[in-house]
């Protein structure tokens, strides 16, 4: 065997699971050794590189073999991929950019290259964390009935829903890690419990967009809605989200009531969504 | 052109395989009866086919390594032979089909 014969195996069998190697490259070398034999003695001329360009691209060989798509967003989540993108991508990131701007313009600092930095991250995180839930949410075969289609709202307006809820999650996300040092210390030491919770529940309003309705997964996702609310709840009947003294009193004031009743109104949606889920199915 | 007579042969190719290889055989050698019967397909799809069809179980393997150089020896299974029935069947049900289309019957 030649050095391209190696060079084309290795190429195949390092695309291929790791179990299926060793047969696929035995496999394969005779073949391959079969096809160039067979034309040295046909008299055809040529030899391996014929022979390995009729094998054609080790990749494509490997994705027969390995029975997989060379793809990594499939086309039945593709259009609800691009649109999302789209949309956090304009939404997002010119209100982070703008945020961070007055931020830092308000406290004498330069903002410009603040703010482009915060757009620049802003943007490759949207990038970075859409492309690998739609990827895992493509990785999973799909199997699709009439009787899925999902009665009023449509589905459309449900995904018109669901890219509200990401936009404003990854804005709020966005805000909370930029303004930071204006929380308060007891507000810091949850705040990664409490985006990681956030966060959550995004994931599991995708979880309830793509996948099949699941008691597990309904109550799951309330359990982190509560969680949510209840830890904002806490924070802000104790007075503690914004640091003392940074803003005014009255308008600290005014923020913890409002999300009070924010933490209030989740609650309730709670509730109202879960009895709405429960008797739809 | 080429692209209707790629999809129109795709599935016959499944068919032709567990018809010959109701004899088991051997990869190129496969490839090389499947020409002469008149199923031109390249390499790159029968291999791999030749996997999928065996992890389904339509096929059997075995490896051969009495002669110099080892091959895995594929023979259409029971399940196999079962399916080439239902297939051909199919096969030529289109064709009366087509028959009728054309004006022919």
């Amino acid at each position: 065997m030649s050095a391209l014969v190696d060079r084309y195996v290795e190429a195949v069998v390092t695309r291929v699971p790791k179990g299926q190697r060793v047969d696929i490259e035995r496999e394969l070398r005779a073949s391959i050794a079969d096809a160039v034999e067979m034309r040295v003695e046909g008299g055809e001329g040529g030899g391996e590189v014929e022979v390995l360009t009729e094998f054609g691209d080790p990749v494509r060989l490997a994705a027969g073999y390995a029975d997989r798509p060379l793809r990594l967003i499939g086309p039945e989540v593709y259009l609800d991929y691009t649109r999302l993108l789209t949309a956090l991508v304009v939404t997002v990131v010119p209100g982070v950019a703008v945020a961070v701007g007055l931020m830092r313009a308000l406290s004498d600092k330069t903002f410009v290259v603040e703010s482009l930095t915060a757009a620049l991250h802003t943007t490759v995180h949207i990038g970075f964390w859409t492309t690998l839930v739609f990827a895992l949410i493509s990785c999973k075969p799909r199997s699709w009935a009439p009787e899925k289609l999902p009665a009023k709202p449509t589905r459309r307006a449900r995904y018109t829903e669901l890219v509200t809820q990401t936009a404003i999650t990854v804005w709020f996300v966005a805000f909370l890690l930029y303004a930071r040092e204006w929380l308060d210390p007891r507000f810091n030491s949850v705040l990664y419990l409490f985006m990681a919770l956030v966060i959550a529940t995004l994931g599991f309003s995708f979880a309830a967009h793509y996948a099949r309705w699941s008691i597990p997964l309904a109550v799951a996702r309330a359990a982190t809605e509560v969680a949510c609310s209840t830890i904002l709840l806490w924070l802000a009947s104790t007075d503690h989200v914004v640091k003392a003294g940074v803003w005014e009193p009255d308008l600290v004031n005014a923020v913890h009531t409002g999300l009070t009743i924010l933490a209030c109104v989740s609650y309730l949606h709670t509730v109202i969504e879960g009895v709405k889920a429960a008797q739809q199915r | 052109m080429a692209t209707h007579l790629q999809e129109l042969r795709r599935g016959t190719v499944v068919l032709a395989c567990l018809l010959v290889l109701r004899e088991a055989n051997y990869g190129y050698a496969l490839l090389e009866v499947l020409e002469r019967r008149g199923f031109a397909v390249d390499a790159n799809t029968l291999y791999p086919l030749l996997r999928r069809l065996e992890k389904q179980g339509l096929l059997v393997s075995e490896w051969n390594t009495d002669e110099s150089r080892p091959r895995k020896f594929y023979r259409t299974s029971e399940a196999g032979g079962v399916m080439a029935g239902e297939l051909a069947r199919d096969w030529v049900g289109l064709d009366l089909a087509f028959r009728g289309l054309k004006g022919e019957l």
